[in-house]
C-alpha cells in the first residue's frame, strides 16, 4: 500500500512541481524581520519512512513547496506563518513556525479514498468500485512472519476464510471465499500480474505491492468460467517512476514450538487404568503393574518433536528514471520444522522491469524463480497409526522409545501404534518443486484515452520427488523387508496471452466512461512419470533408479490438457460520481466440455451510488456514504479433462498361463457423460460503505447470496452400475448465504497514534438439492472402522457429521435393561439414542451430530505507534464449527493405547460420570462406536501475530549511508483459547484423504492427528539503504 | 503533428500484434478435446484381441477382491468367512484390533462394516465386466468361431461366479444381465431362488462351450475351464440341496480326467497351484505388475510382518483324527500376545511355507494363489449327495479323499471308512471329512448354513439364525436406491 501510495504521489508529483514553480512566479514574498528558512524531514508516522513529494504550503498564501526524495522539505517562511503539510492518502497537519527546524510526521487516512485498486485486466479508483473487493493491506502482513500469501491474508479480509491443514513446514492452507459453494475443488483462483497460477506456495510474500480479494460476482464475471470460487489478485512490486535506488533488507530468526493442546497420562496413571480395565472385563490385573507407582515413565509425547527454526532474508533493490524502472529481489526461506527430520527452503528470485520504448509505448517484463525444497515424514493415510506428530500420545508410557542399542523400540503394550521415532527416521518424503513464473507485457496509447495491452504469462512448475527408502526393521508393524528407490517428476504448466483494448473519456466532466474489450486464450497440461525400483544392493552410498533390481521396476505416467478460449468486456459508467455503473461479459469456450456445451456467457451488472456526493447530503460528519448492489454469474470448470468420455482403464489385468503372465485387461471404470456443461454460480451482493470523521471511521458491510447450480458432481451411483467411480454430473445446488463487515478506526494523540480494526463474517451454508432425492454424498474414513463420517445431503450445510447420538451413560443395570443397549452393555456403557425408536440401537439410529461449517469468523488487530515505537496485534479466531475427533478412540477407550487425562474422570459407579465411560477392554467397540462423544467445539481464539518494533532515529543515521532502520520483536501463535482436547484446533480439509480415487474437499475438520500449528518468537530487522 | 505520426506508428504495431493474434487465435478456434492415455468405450469391443482384453478384465475383478482391495481381502470367506465359526476367532493384536472383523468375531456386523462395500461393489464391477463381453462379442467377427464362443464361455463362467459370491453373502440380490444405461441402474433385489436359476443357466452355456484344460496347453492354465465349471455347477447345486444334480454333474466332473495330487501338503504350495485336483484357482504372483494378493498378510502371525487374523479355536483342532497328517498341513502355532495362537497353514509365508515374503510391491502383492474349488471338495459333495441312495459309493469317494490324506502314513492313519457305513453315521462322517479335509478355505460356515446346523453349533457365539445366515447390503447402498434394494432382516 506503500509503495502503490508513492507510485500514486509521484504521479502527482509532477503536476506538484508545475504549480509551485507557477506560485513561486506570480508572488513575491513578504519583507518580515523574522524571515526564516524552515527545513525538516516529513515521515510516514507508521514506518518512519520519509515521504517524498508532500507539499508545504505557508496557510494563507500560495506560497509553498515539496518534499525531496528523502522526505526534506526547506521554505522561507516568517515566525507565525502556519505550515500545512499534507500528501494525498495521509491526513494533512497545520503547525506554525516557530523555529528553523520542523520535522513531521503524517498519519495516513484511516482509508484513502482516492487510492487505486487492481481489478481484473486494469485498475479502478477505489473509490469508483462498485463490486465487493478486499484489498489486503500489505503493509499489515509485513508485519507478519508468514511464509506463504494464502496463509498471511487470514483474517486479513471479511468473507475469506483461511484455514491451515497442516503444521508441516512448507503446506500451504486451504482458502475459501465466501464459503464452501462447491463440492469439487472450491479453491479461489490466484491471478499473479495478470497470470493464473497454479500453486501460491512459490510467491514470495515480501514481492507483493497489493493483493486483492475479488468477492462477489461484479467483479469476478470477468474471470469468468473460473471465477466462481473468488479471485485473490497479486501484483508484484515495480520500480515506481523516477525513484532513486532503494535497498532495502529485511530479515528474521525465529524460534518454533508445538502447540500442544493434548495432556496425555503418565505411567502410573495408565497403568492404574489398564489394570482396573482387566479387572473389570472379569482378568486379573497385569503382573507387571503391581505397583503402578513404581514403573518407569517414558516421554512418548516428546520423542520426534524439537525446536524448529526459521529464518528469512529478503534483499531488494527498485529505482526508476524516466525511461525505465527496475524492482530485481532475491529471497531465502529456511524452516526446521518441530518435528524431526522435517524442513522447507525456499530460494527465489523476481525481476521486474519496465522500458518505455516509445513515447507511447512501455514493455515490461516480470519474472520469478523459485525453488523450494521440503521433506516431510509419514502423515498419510486414515489411520492414525501412521501420523507421526500425533502417535506418540497414544504409545503406552511403560514402554521404552529405544532398544539398549539405541534404536527405536516396538512399544510393549500399543502394539498397533507405531513407533515414531522410526518413522521419522524411515518414513521421510523429500520433495523439490522449482518454479518459473513470468510475464511479458506491452502498454500502447494509441490515442488519447485508447491504450491496447498484450500480455503474456507462463507459469511451469517441475515437482521432483527422489526417495530412496532403507530396509529396516522395528517390529513386526514396523519394518521394511526390501529397500525401495521411488522417483516421481510431474510438470504442470500453465500459459496464457491476453490482448486487451481499454477506453477512457469523459465527457461535459459529468460522464465519465471506462471501456475494455479482450480475448485470451490459455493452456494448461500436466504430465508426470513414476518409477521405483527395490532391492538395491548393499554399499550402493548413493542410490539412483538404476541401481534397482531391474526386474522390480514399476513406473506409471500421465499426461492432461485443456485449453480455454474467452472473448470479454467490461463498462464502466460514472455520473458525477453519484451514480457508478459496472457491467461485465465473458464468454469462455473450454476443452473440457462437450460439443454442445463448449461455450458460456458470464454476465454481470453493479450499481453504486456515492449517497454522499448527493447535494441534499449535508452530513459533515460521513465523509463517505456508498451503496452498492451487484449481480452476476461466474462458472467452475473444475473436472477430469475427460470426464465427458467412457474410458477404459487400461489395468484391469489378471494372470493367466502357467507362468502366471500378466495380460492386459480392458474395462471401464466410470461412465462418461457427454452432456456435462459449466458449474454455474450466481451471486447477488449488497453492500455499504461508511466512512465517518474525516475517514477515521470506515465501515464496510456486505450481504450475499451466492447460489451455485449444475454442480459439477461425482453423483453416487448405485453399485450395481459396475462401475467402480461415480460418473461427473451436472446436478445439484448449494446456496451460500452469508453478511460480512469490517470497521476499522484510526487516531492520532499527539506523538501516539493507534488503529483499531475488525471483521467478521457469517456464512449460512446448505446443500438445497443433489442429483436425486435422497441422493447423499458419504465422505471421511479413519480408524476403528469408522466410514461416512461426513455427509453432504440436500437441506443441511455441507459435510456434517453423521453418527450415532451418545445420550450419557448406563449407570446401573435396569438403565441396560430397561432401554435400547448394544449385546454386551455394562452399567459404565455408552448410551446410544433409539433415534427411530424401534427398540434396537443399529445403523438406522444414526442422524447428524455436527457441522465443521463454522457460524462466523473473525480478526481483530491493533497497531500502535509512539515515537520510535510501533505495537501491532493480530487476533484470528473462529466459532462454532465442530470437529470430529477420530483420535478419540484411541485417546478415550482403547486402553492399550496411552489416554487423554480426561479419562481419568471416567465412570467408576453409578453416578460417577455421565460421558466418560468405563475402563474395559471388551466394551471398547461398544463404546467407541461414530457418535457425537468425539464430536468437539472446535472454536479458538488465536493471539496469531504480535509485534513490536523499534525505528532508529533518523538523527542517529544521518552520517550513515543507511536511511532507516528497524528491529522487531515478533510472536506468532502465542496463545490460544479453545475448549478443543487435541492437538491443534484449526484444521481444515484433511488433504491426506481421498474419495472415489481422487482428492476430497468434503474432508473437512476431522482430526485423526495433524501437524499442530508452532508458537513462533522471532527477532527481524529491516534496513533501508 | 508528432503525435500523429505516434500514433501512426502505435497503430502500425497494434496491427502487427493483431494479426499475429488472430492468426494463433484461429488456430485454437476448435478447443478439440481428448482423452489422453485410454481407449473410450464407443471405440472398443471391435477385433478379437478387443473381445480376449474385455475378457481379462472380467477375471480381474476376482484378483481384485481377492488381491489389492484391502478390505476386499478382509471380507473374503477365507478370512471374514471363518471369523466367528466354531473353527477359527478372529486372532490379531488384541480383542479390539479390527473393528470390522471384531463385529463378524462377535455376530454384530453393521451395515456399515468396511468388507461391506468391496464385497458388493466389486462384484459388480466382475459381473459389468462379463456382461460387456457377453454383449458385446457376439457381434464381433472371429477368424476363430471356436474362441468366440469359448470367450463367451468363460465370460458365462464368470458371472456365475459373481453372483454366487454374492447370494452366499447377500442372499437375493438384483440380477443384472446387461450393461445398463446411467438411469438404469436401480434394479430391485431378485429372490434367492431366482439368482440360484440365474447362476445355473450361465453354469449350464459355460459348461456346453468350455473345454477342459487338461486337454490344452499350459497357456490354458488360470482360465476358466469345463471342471471348474461343472465343480461350481455342483456347489451352486448343493448349496440348493439339489442332491440329484450334484450327482449329474459330478459324474460329468469325474469323467474329465482329474485326480488327486498325491500328497495333501503340497496342495497349498507353490508347487501345488493348478496341481490335477484343483478345479478352479484365482491366480495371484509377486512382480511389478501387483497382481498378488494381501490374505498372507493378514492371517500369517504378528511375528511374521502379518496380521495375525484367524486363529483355530481348539475345536477344530480335537477334530482330526490322531496323527492326521492334514493337521500340520492346515495348522502351526506360532506365539502371539492374543488369540488361540494357531495359524492356517495354507495362506502363510515362509517359514511357515513355500511361498516368500513379497519382495516385490508390497506386502500385499503375495504369490499364493487362492484355490476356490478342488477335486476333494467335489468328491465329498458327490459323496453327500449320494449318501442315502448309495452308500457304498459314498463311502468309496470319501476313502478317496482319506487315502490321499493318509499318502505314506500307515493304513492305520486316518483308516479309510468301513464299506458298510451308512444312515447318519455316514453323514456324520462326510460332515467331519469336510471339517478337516477344507479346514481354512471358506466353506465351513456354508456348510453350516445349508445342512441345518448353523443354529446349533453357531448360537453359542452369537450367532442368530434368523439374522446372521446373510451379511447386510452396504447401508449407502440402501440409501441410494431410495427405498428399492431392501436390507436384510434385523439390521
Amino acid at each position: 500500500m506503500k509503495l502503490k501510495k508513492q507510485l500514486l504521489a509521484n504521479k502527482l508529483l509532477s503536476r506538484y512541481l508545475l504549480i509551485t514553480l507557477f506560485l513561486s512566479l506570480y508572488t513575491t514574498p513578504e519583507a518580515q524581520a523574522q524571515e526564516l528558512s524552515v527545513s525538516g524531514t516529513i515521515t510516514s508516522a507508521e514506518d518512519g519512512l520519509p515521504i517524498p513529494g508532500a507539499t508545504v504550503i505557508i496557510k494563507g498564501t500560495t506560497i509553498g513547496t515539496i518534499s525531496d526524495f528523502d522526505g526534506i522539505y526547506s521554505i522561507n517562511a516568517t515566525t507565525g506563518d502556519i505550515l500545512e503539510f499534507s500528501f494525498i492518502g495521509m491526513e494533512g497537519q497545520s503547525i506554525p513556525v516557530t523555529g528553523t527546524e520542523l520535522n513531521i510526521s503524517l498519519v495516513t487516512q484511516a482509508e484513502s479514498l482516492d487510492e487505486v485498486i487492481v481489478i481484473g485486466y486494469g485498475t479502478v479508483a477505489k473509490k469508483d468500485v462498485t463490486g465487493s473487493v478486499a484489498s489486503v493491506d500489505t503493509k499489515k502482513l509485513a508485519k507478519t512472519q508468514t511464509t506463504s500469501i494464502a496463509q498471511a491474508i487470514q483474517g486479513r479480509a471479511p468473507g475469506v476464510s483461511v484455514t491451515k491443514n497442516s503444521g508441516q513446514p512448507g503446506a500451504s492452507p486451504n482458502v475459501r471465499i465466501r464459503g464452501i459453494g462447491t463440492v469439487n475443488n472450491a479453491d479461489p483462483l490466484y491471478v499473479v500480474d495478470g497470470v493464473p497460477i497454479n500453486d501460491i506456495t512459490n510467491i514470495n510474500m515480501d514481492d507483493a505491492k497489493s493483493i486483492e480479494v475479488l468477492k462477489d460476482a461484479s467483479a469476478t464475471a470477468i474471470y469468468g468460467s473460473r471465477g466462481a470460487n473468488g479471485v485473490v489478485l497479486i501484483a508484484t512490486k515495480g520500480g515506481g517512476k523516477n525513484k532513486k535506488t532503494a535497498i532495502s533488507y529485511k530479515t528474521y530468526l525465529g524460534v518454533e514450538n508445538r502447540i500442544d493442546n493434548l495432556d496425555v497420562m503418565n505411567a502410573s496413571q495408565w497403568a492404574t487404568l489398564y489394570n482396573e480395565a482387566r479387572v473389570n472385563d472379569g482378568n486379573a490385573p497385569e503382573p507387571a503393574f503391581a505397583d503402578p507407582s513404581s514403573l518407569p515413565n517414558y516421554n512418548w509425547k516428546d520423542a520426534v518433536y524439537r525446536t524448529g527454526t526459521i529464518q528469512n532474508h529478503q534483499l531488494s533493490a527498485s529505482g526508476a528514471n524516466d525511461k525505465m524502472s527496475y524492482y530485481v529481489s532475491f529471497g531465502k526461506l529456511s524452516q526446521k520444522g518441530i518435528v524431526n527430520n522435517t524442513s522447507f527452503k525456499r530460494t527465489n528470485f523476481r525481476v521486474n522491469n519496465t522500458y518505455q520504448i516509445r513515447p507511447n509505448i512501455k514493455i515490461g517484463q516480470n519474472i520469478q524463480y523459485s525453488k523450494s525444497k521440503s521433506n516431510s515424514v509419514a502423515d498419510n493415510g486414515s489411520n492414525s497409526n501412521f501420523k507421526t506428530p500425533f502417535i506418540g500420545y497414544v504409545v503406552d508410557p511403560v514402554s521404552p522409545i529405544f532398544n539398549d542399542d539405541g534404536s527405536p523400540a516396538r512399544p510393549l503394550y500399543s502394539t498397533e501404534v507405531r513407533n515414531p521415532v522410526g518413522l521419522t527416521i524411515f518414513e521421510q518424503t523429500p520433495l523439490t518443486k522449482e518454479n518459473f513464473l513470468g510475464n511479458v507485457f506491452l502498454d500502447a496509447t494509441i490515442f488519447n484515452g485508447l491504450t491496447f495491452r498484450s500480455n503474456y504469462g507462463l507459469e511451469i512448475t517441475n515437482t521432483k520427488s527422489d526417495n530412496f527408502k532403507p530396509a529396516y526393521f522395528i517390529s513386526a508393524e514396523q519394518n521394511r523387508a526390501i529397500n525401495e528407490y521411488s522417483l516421481l517428476r510431474a510438470e504442470n504448466r500453465v500459459s496464457i496471452w491476453s490482448n486487451t483494448l481499454n477506453y477512457k473519456t469523459s465527457l461535459n466532466e459529468k460522464h465519465s466512461i471506462n471501456a475494455l474489450l479482450g480475448h485470451e486464450t490459455q493452456k494448461l497440461d500436466f504430465n508426470n512419470v513414476t518409477a521405483s525400483r527395490t532391492t538395491i544392493p548393499n554399499g550402493v552410498s548413493n542410490p539412483t533408479l538404476g541401481s534397482g533390481a531391474v526386474d522390480s521396476s514399476r513406473n506409471g505416467g500421465v499426461i492432461s490438457s485443456s485449453e480455454l478460449l474467452s472473448f470479454f468486456g467490461r463498462l464502466n459508467y460514472n455520473y458525477d460520481n453519484r451514480y457508478l455503473f459496472t457491467g461485465t461479459y465473458r464468454i469462455d469456450g473450454s476443452s473440457r466440455f462437450g460439443e454442445n456445451n463448449k461455450y458460456a456467457a458470464f454476465p454481470s451488472l453493479a450499481l453504486a451510488w456515492n449517497l454522499h456526493n448527493e447535494s441534499f447530503f449535508k452530513v459533515d460528519a460521513i465523509n463517505q456514504f456508498k451503496f452498492r448492489v451487484g449481480w452476476g454469474e461466474t462458472g467452475n470448470q473444475n473436472i477430469p479433462n475427460s470426464a465427458i468420455f467412457s474410458t477404459l482403464s487400461t489395468s484391469e489385468n489378471y494372470l493367466l498361463g502357467q507362468d502366471e503372465t500378466t495380460t492386459v485387461g480392458l474395462g471401464p471404470l466410470r461412465p462418461g457423460n457427454p452432456d456435462l456443461k459449466w458449474e454455474t454460480t450466481t451471486t447477488t451482493n449488497v453492500g455499504l460503505d461508511l466512512s465517518f470523521l474525516k475517514s477515521s471511521f470506515t465501515f464496510t458491510a456486505d450481504y450475499f447470496i451466492k447460489n451455485t447450480t449444475d454442480m459439477l458432481l461425482e453423483s453416487p451411483i448405485l453399485a450395481t452400475s459396475g462401475y467402480s467411480f461415480n460418473p461427473t454430473v451436472n446436478a445439484g445446488e448449494i446456496q451460500n448465504k452469508g453478511l460480512e463487515f469490517s470497521l476499522n478506526y484510526k487516531k492520532k494523540i499527539n506523538e501516539f497514534f493507534f488503529s483499531v480494526g475488525g471483521n467478521i463474517s457469517m456464512i449460512d451454508n446448505e446443500v438445497i438439492s443433489l442429483e436425486n432425492e435422497g441422493s447423499i454424498i458419504s465422505t471421511g474414513s479413519a480408524g476403528n472402522g469408522y466410514v461416512g463420517i461426513s455427509r453432504t445431503e440436500a437441506g443441511r450445510s455441507i459435510a456434517s457429521f453423521y453418527g450415532y447420538e451418545a445420550i450419557g451413560l448406563f449407570q446401573n443395570q435396569a438403565e441396560i435393561d430397561d432401554n435400547p443397549s448394544l449385546g454386551g452393555n455394562m452399567p459404565g456403557d455408552v448410551r446410544y439414542k433409539d433415534v427411530n425408536e424401534d427398540g434396537i440401537i443399529n445403523d438406522d439410529d444414526r442422524t447428524y451430530i455436527g457441522s465443521p461449517l463454522p457460524d462466523f469468523v473473525y480478526a481483530l488487530n491493533l497497531d500502535m505507534n509512539y515515537k520510535q515505537f510501533d505495537l501491532s496485534l493480530f487476533f484470528q479466531g473462529v466459532s462454532g464449527n465442530d470437529i470430529f475427533n477420530a483420535t478419540g478412540p484411541m485417546l478415550e477407550g482403547q486402553m492399550e493405547t496411552n489416554s487423554s487425562t480426561t479419562f481419568l474422570n471416567r465412570w467408576t459407579g453409578e453416578g460417577t460420570s455421565n460421558s466418560v465411560p468405563r475402563a474395559t477392554f471388551d466394551g471398547f467397540s461398544n463404546n467407541i462406536r461414530l457418535s457425537n462423544r468425539f464430536v468437539e467445539d472446535g472454536s479458538y481464539l488465536r493471539l496469531k501475530n504480535v509485534q513490536l518494533g523499534y525505528t532508529i532515529p533518523e538523527s542517529t543515521l544521518d552520517k550513515s549511508f543507511i536511511d532507516s532502520i528497524r528491529i522487531y520483536l515478533a510472536g506468532q501463535n502465542l496463545f490460544t483459547i479453545t475448549n478443543y482436547n487435541g492437538l491443534d484446533p484449526e484444521l481444515g480439509i484433511d488433504e491426506t484423504q481421498t474419495q472415489d480415487d481422487s482428492n476430497t474437499t468434503l474432508d473437512i475438520g476431522i482430526d485423526r492427528g495433524r501437524y499442530p500449528s508452532s508458537r513462533t518468537v522471532s527477532f527481524g530487522l529491516d534496513i533501508n539503504f | 503533428m508528432k503525435t500523429y505520426i505516434n500514433t501512426i506508428r502505435t497503430l502500425k504495431y497494434f496491427f502487427c500484434i493483431s494479426i499475429l493474434a488472430s492468426a494463433l487465435v484461429s488456430c485454437e478456434d476448435d478447443l478439440e478435446t481428448t482423452a489422453y492415455g485410454q481407449p473410450v468405450v464407443e471405440d472398443f469391443y471391435e477385433t478379437p484381441e478387443q473381445a480376449e482384453q474385455a475378457l481379462v478384465a472380467a477375471y480381474s475383478a476376482m484378483g481384485e477382491l481377492a488381491g489389492s482391495d484391502f478390505w476386499g481381502t478382509m471380507g473374503t470367506d477365507i478370512i471374514f468367512g471363518e471369523i466367528g465359526t466354531d473353527d477359527f476367532i478372529k486372532g490379531g493384536r488384541t480383542a479390539e484390533n479390527n473393528a470390522p472383523l471384531f463385529q463378524k468375531d462377535k455376530w454384530a456386523v453393521t451395515t456399515t462394516n468396511s468388507v461391506l462395500e468391496p464385497l458388493w461393489n466389486v462384484n459388480y464391477k466382475g459381473i459389468l465386466f462379463t456382461n460387456l463381453v457377453l454383449e458385446n462379442v457376439p457381434n464381433i467377427v472371429f477368424e476363430d468361431e471356436n474362441r468366440q464362443k469359448e470367450i463367451l464361455a468363460e465370460a458365462h463362467f464368470l458371472r456365475a461366479f459373481y453372483y454366487f459370491d454374492l447370494v452366499n453373502s447377500f442372499g437375493g440380490v438384483p440380477i443384472i444381465d446387461r450393461p445398463l444405461a446411467i438411469d438404469e441402474y436401480n434394479v430391485p433385489r431378485s429372490t434367492k431362488v431366482e439368482c440360484y436359476t440365474f447362476i445355473e443357466d450361465d453354469l449350464k452355456a459355460a459348461i456346453a462351450d468350455l473345454p477342459s484344460r487338461l486337454n490344452r496347453d499350459a497357456s490354458y492354465i488360470g482360465r476358466a475351464d469345463k471342471g471348474a465349471a461343472l465343480g461350481m455347477m455342483m456347489r451352486v447345486s448343493l448349496y440348493q440341496n439339489k442332491m440329484g444334480q450334484v450327482e449329474t454333474y459330478g459324474n460329468q466332473l469325474f469323467a474329465l480326467g482329474h485326480t488327486l495330487t498325491p500328497d495333501y501338503s503340497t496342495i497349498f504350495q507353490p508347487e501345488g497351484e493348478w496341481n490335477s485336483g484343483s478345479l478352479f484357482e484365482i491366480n495371484f504372483t509377486t512382480d511389478a505388475s501387483i497382481l498378488g494378493t494381501g490374505i498372507p498378510r493378514r492371517v500369517n502371525p504378528i511375528s511374521n510382518k502379518a496380521g495375525g487374523f484367524v486363529n483355530a479355536r481348539d475345536g477344530l483342532r480335537n477334530e482330526y483324527e490322531a496323527n492326521d497328517p492334514r493337521f500340520d498341513a492346515t495348522l502351526y502355532f506360532a506365539s502371539q500376545d492374543y488369540g488361540t495362537e494357531w495359524f492356517v497353514r495354507k495362506y502363510a509365508w515362509a517359514p511357515y511355507s513355500n511361498y516368500q515374503f513379497p519382495d516385490i510391491g508390497g506386502v500385499n502383492n503375495s504369490a499364493n494363489n487362492v484355490r476356490c474349488i478342488r477335486l476333494a471338495d467335489a468328491y465329498l459333495m458327490y459323496a453327500e449327495a449320494i449318501y442315502d441312495t448309495n452308500p457304498s459309493m459314498a463311502v468309496e469317494y470319501v476313502n478317496k479323499v482319506r487315502t490321499r490324506a493318509r499318502g505314506t502314513e500307515p493304513l492305520t492313519v486316518v483308516p479309510n471308512l468301513p464299506t458298510t457305513l451308512s444312515g447318519q453315521a455316514l453323514l456324520d462322517a462326510i460332515y467331519h471329512e469336510r471339517r478337516v479335509e477344507l479346514a481354512g478355505e471358506g466353506l465351513r460356515f456354508h456348510d453350516l448354513v445349508r445342512t441345518g446346523r448353523a443354529e446349533d453349533i453357531l448360537s453359542q457365539y452369537g450367532f442368530d439364525i434368523n439374522t446372521h445366515t446373510v451379511v447386510p447390503l452396504p447401508a449407502n447402498q440402501i440409501t441410494l436406491s431410495e427405498g428399492v434394494l431392501t436390507q436384510n432382516p434385523n439390521y
